[in-house]
C-alpha cells in the first residue's frame, strides 16, 4: 500500500504540474513581444503576377506633423515626445528605398506624400483566478499532517479565488502613402496606394519606446519589396 | 451524423460496460510529439498533458473502456510572417492547441491474467480541437470536433491492487470545418486502480 500511494502521490503531482500553467509560452512577455506591424498595398498599383507601378513614384514629402486621430469631443492627450523622430524614421526609409525627398514642394508637387497619424485606446482586463480547496487540504495534510489542523468538511468545495486587473494603452502609428496626383479636391477621397500600421502596448522607457517604433517602422518598408526602386 | 452524437453514443456504449462491470480506473501523465496537420502549426512538443480511464477486461485476452485526455501543445514564433493576398503581418506569435481526446477504447492483452500484460489496441471517438493565435494585443480562436481513432501499444504491470500502465498510442483526428486534421504521438505513464 505505501509503494501506491507513493505512486498515486507522483502521479496527482506530475498531473498538476502538467496542467497548471494554461500558458506555457507566454512567460516574461516584453513590450515588444506584442508590437506588430501590418501593411496593406492596392492592388491597382502591384500585383505579384504582374505590375509595379510603385516604380513609376520619383519624389515625396513626409509632412511635418502627425495627426492624431481623436474622437470627437475627446481631447488630445496622446504625446508628441515621439512625433519628431516618427517622421525621421519614415524620411529615412523612403530614402533609403532609392525616393527622392522633395525639398519644394509648394513649386514642384511631389508624386506620394506619406502621412503619420496616431491613434490610442485605453483596455481593462480582469481576469480571475479560481481555486480549489481539496488541493490545499492535500498538501497540508501531505506535508505536515501531524501539526496542522485544516477543516476538511467540504473537500470539494471552490475556496478562494484571487483576482487580477490591469489596464494598458494601446497605440497605433499609421503610415499612409497618397498618390499626390490622383488627389481630387473636389472629393473627400484620399488615393491611398500603401499603409502600414504599427500597434503594441504603451509602455517602456525612452529608449525601448524609439527601438520599438524604429523596428516597426522599418519593419513595415521591409515587409514591402514592391516599394524598393 | 454531428460529432457530438458520435461522443454521445460512444460513451453510453462504453459506460454500460465500463462503469457498470469497471475492474481498472486511473490516470496517466502524457507527453506528446506533433505530427501531420498539427506540426504545421506547433513543432514543439508537449509536456503537458494526462489521461483519465476505465477499463474492464471481458475475458482472459479483450479489454474495454474509455479514456478521456487532455493534450496542450505551445509554441512561440518570434516575428513571425504572415500573408494574405494584399496583406501582411509581422508580429510575435503564441500558439496553443488544447485537444481534448474522448475514447472508447478496445484492448487485446498478451501474458497470463495476475501478470504483467502487454498490449495492443485501438480507441475510437472524438477528439474537441482549440486552436488559439495570439499576436500583438489580440487573440484568434478555432475551435472543432475530429472523429479520431487511436491506435496503441502499452503494458500493464501489476502492483498491489493496481498496474503501473504505460503505453504509446498514435491519435488520428481527421480534418474538421474550420481545423486541419491532426496527428500526435502520446506516450502515457500512469496507475490503474481496481481488481
Amino acid at each position: 500500500m505505501r509503494t501506491e500511494r507513493i505512486f498515486l502521490y507522483l502521479f496527482l503531482l506530475m498531473t498538476i504540474a502538467g496542467l497548471t500553467a494554461c500558458y506555457p509560452v507566454e512567460k516574461d512577455i516584453a513590450y515588444e513581444d506584442l508590437d506588430i506591424a501590418l501593411t496593406v498595398y492596392d492592388k491597382d498599383y502591384y500585383s505579384p503576377e504582374g505590375h509595379n507601378y510603385f516604380q513609376d513614384f520619383q519624389t515625396f514629402i513626409v509632412p511635418d506633423t502627425v495627426i492624431h486621430i481623436l474622437e470627437d469631443g475627446v481631447p488630445d492627450e496622446i504625446s508628441r515626445e515621439y512625433d519628431e523622430f516618427v517622421i525621421e524614421q519614415v524620411r529615412s526609409n523612403l530614402l533609403k528605398l532609392g525616393y527622392t525627398e522633395q525639398l519644394d514642394p509648394e513649386t514642384n508637387p511631389p508624386d506620394l506624400t506619406v502621412t503619420v497619424s496616431v491613434t490610442t485606446s485605453e483596455h481593462i482586463v480582469y481576469d480571475w483566478y479560481p481555486y480549489w480547496a481539496w488541493f490545499y487540504v492535500f498538501v497540508k495534510k501531505g506535508a505536515a499532517a501531524s501539526s496542522v489542523t485544516v477543516d476538511n468538511n467540504y473537500p470539494w468545495q471552490p475556496y478562494y479565488g484571487y483576482g487580477t486587473s490591469y489596464s494598458y494603452t494601446a497605440g497605433t502609428v499609421i503610415l499612409e502613402m497618397v498618390d499626390v496626383a490622383k488627389v481630387d479636391p473636389s472629393s473627400e477621397e484620399i488615393p491611398l496606394m500603401w499603409a502600414g500600421l504599427l500597434n503594441g502596448a504603451v509602455g517602456g522607457d525612452e529608449e525601448n519606446m524609439t527601438n520599438r517604433l524604429s523596428t516597426g517602422i522599418d519593419r513595415c518598408f521591409n515587409q514591402s519589396p514592391y516599394l524598393f526602386k | 451524423m454531428k460529432p457530438k452524437y458520435y461522443l454521445t453514443a460512444l460513451f453510453l456504449l462504453a459506460s454500460s460496460v465500463a462503469f457498470t462491470q469497471a475492474t481498472y480506473l486511473g490516470g496517466t501523465y502524457s507527453i506528446s510529439i506533433p505530427l501531420g496537420g498539427i506540426e504545421n502549426y506547433i513543432s514543439a512538443g508537449s509536456f503537458r498533458g494526462a489521461n483519465f480511464e476505465g477499463l474492464k477486461e471481458i475475458n482472459n485476452k479483450v479489454a474495454v473502456g474509455w479514456i478521456l485526455g487532455w493534450n496542450v501543445f505551445a509554441e512561440k514564433r518570434i516575428n513571425e510572417v504572415y500573408t494574405n493576398d494584399n496583406l501582411t503581418l509581422t508580429g510575435t506569435q503564441y500558439r496553443y492547441m488544447n485537444l481534448f481526446p474522448m475514447l472508447a477504447r478496445g484492448l487485446y492483452e498478451l501474458g497470463q491474467p495476475e501478470g504483467t500484460r502487454p498490449f495492443l489496441g485501438s480507441g475510437l471517438g472524438v477528439t474537441a480541437d482549440i486552436a488559439r493565435t495570439n499576436i500583438g494585443l489580440y487573440s484568434f480562436q478555432k475551435t472543432a470536433w475530429h472523429f479520431t481513432i487511436a491506435p496503441e501499444i502499452g503494458i500493464k504491470i501489476p502492483l498491489g491492487y493496481g498496474s503501473i500502465t504505460t503505453s504509446l498510442r498514435y491519435v488520428y483526428g481527421v480534418k474538421a470545418r474550420d481545423l486541419d486534421r491532426i496527428s500526435y504521438f502520446s506516450l502515457n505513464l500512469g496507475m490503474l486502480w481496481g481488481e
